[in-house]
């Protein structure tokens, strides 16, 4: 099981995480402050560290120096809108990728199996990488872009290499550098690897604006975020309906943002339910009928959604009024 | 009759999309994620696309588009008309889905038949 150890000295947030994390699968230990966390790092060898930047006493970028001078773990940080620099200093001192708050539970997820994925690089099979529009491969050194080959200089190939082997997550200039370029070529600066990563853009057909491949994270490094190809026969065939699951059994950890969303969706559906309905209001062929029928158990299943919904933002609402510990999980 | 893909992770809505579309006449093809609605507009060819902008992931409805925008310029062909659904319904989220390179923006609830009659003046 992956150990995680967070630390933040706001209660509801470690609260909210421990809750979505634990759901997940992850084992979670908390520290609220910083010397409990740097104790904690040293003392239970965590897979994974979410560190919040603010922190009394010990502060979140003195606790990520001190962990990276023994320990290799990945460690996320929590970051405020108005803490740009320090996200900077965080970075520089060993952090691996940042989030800022508010955040979704889905991005911490997604940013977390990115984190693993680096920490435990999967097998690199044939050594080809699919992506929609671009296919690498990185046994033959080659890279085709929409079909056609496209002609690299070794630094460019070398930078494409990181980024593709290590998608979504954040790649920081100062890692690429260090990647990148060996300890011989110690002048290459930033302006040098944004100068590669520009030419490197060209010949991809990427833009910096809309970036398909390549995401640049201001201030910090840069994302691979080329769509990866899904094998043709996982799709399903014209006329066949995804079948999905239900969420309103897990309600309880979801925010209050998305528990709206969800309810608008239900509406919307319900509301298209009746307009079907209506429309085929005194058609009596058998396909009409069978129409209606489907329709009419899926606004029954609508009306139980709905009500689940109403439950939750209800005890959502009784706990902000009751100023108990229902803040909304963290976003 | 028209082939659709229609991207919408919310199963309600899905099914019922799919209902009506196929009332319609048109044949629908239903993904329920990015990384798949990118593949099968890429292999599968639709001549039009519903797409849900919230989507759980790193790949929403925006950076979907503009990856099967990607492909349209790739493969120097025309572009297959993209509606966006939505529920949010801010004057910003509309500039930012249509400069993504989506054809229209529908806001959700939203009438049946605004939706199939904006599904008519994009296929025509």
């Amino acid at each position: 099981m992956t150990r995680v150890l967070v630390v933040d000295d706001e209660p509801q947030v470690t609260h909210a995480l421990s809750r979505a994390l634990t759901r997940e699968g992850y084992d979670v230990l908390v520290a609220a402050d910083g010397e409990r966390a740097v104790d904690l790092a040293a003392t239970s060898e965590p897979h994974l560290m979410i560190v919040d930047l603010s922190l009394p006493g010990l502060n979140g970028l003195e606790v990520i120096k001190r962990v990276r001078s023994w320990s290799q773990c990945p460690i996320l940080v929590l970051s405020g809108v108005t803490q740009e620099l320090a996200k900077v200093q965080a970075l520089d001192a060993g952090a691996d990728d940042y989030l800022q708050k508010p955040f979704g539970l889905d991005e911490l997820h997604a940013r977390l199996r990115a984190l693993e994925r680096r920490a435990s690089p999967a097998e690199e099979g044939s050594g080809r990488r699919e992506f929609v529009g671009l296919s690498v491969n990185l046994v033959a050194r080659t890279v085709e872009v929409a079909g056609v080959e496209a002609r690299l200089t070794p630094t460019e190939w070398r930078l494409l290499e990181e980024l593709v082997t290590h998608p979504e997550q954040l790649l920081t200039h100062r890692w690429l550098l260090q990647r990148v370029w060996d300890s011989t070529h110690g002048d290459e600066t930033r302006d040098a690897l944004r100068a590669h990563l520009r030419s490197l853009r060209a010949k991809l057909g990427d833009s910096a604006h809309a970036p398909r491949f390549i995401r640049t994270e201001s201030g910090a490094g840069y994302r691979w975020v080329g769509v990866q190809s899904v094998p043709e026969n996982v799709l399903p065939e014209w006329g066949e309906a995804v079948e999905g699951e239900q969420t309103a059994a897990e309600l309880a950890g979801v925010a209050t943002r998305e528990l709206v969303h969800e309810l608008n969706n239900a509406l919307t559906a319900m509301r298209m339910a009746v307009q079907l309905m209506r429309m085929s209001d005194g058609e009596s062929s058998e396909e009409s009928t069978a129409m209606r029928a489907s329709v009419l158990e899926r606004l029954d299943g609508l009306a139980r959604r709905i009500s689940l919904l109403a439950v939750a933002l209800e005890s959502r609402a009784g706990d902000h009024l009751g100023g108990g510990d229902g803040a909304d999980p963290p976003r | 009759m028209a082939r659709i893909l229609l991207v919408e992770d919310d199963v309600d809505v899905a099914e019922l999309l799919l209902i009506l579309l196929e009332e319609a006449g048109h044949e629908t093809l239903h993904v329920d994620n990015g990384a798949a609605a990118v593949e099968a507009f890429a292999t599968r060819r639709p001549d039009l696309v519903l797409l849900d902008v919230a989507m759980p992931g790193s790949l929403d409805g925006l950076a979907v588009t503009r990856a099967m925008r990607g492909l349209d310029e790739d493969a120097d062909r025309p572009r297959v008309p993209i509606m966006l659904l939505t529920a949010r319904a801010l004057e910003d989220d509309r500039r930012a889905g249509l400069g993504a390179g989506a054809d229209a923006y529908l806001v959700k609830p939203f009438e049946i038949e605004e939706m199939l009659g904006t599904i008519e003046s994009l296929l025509s």
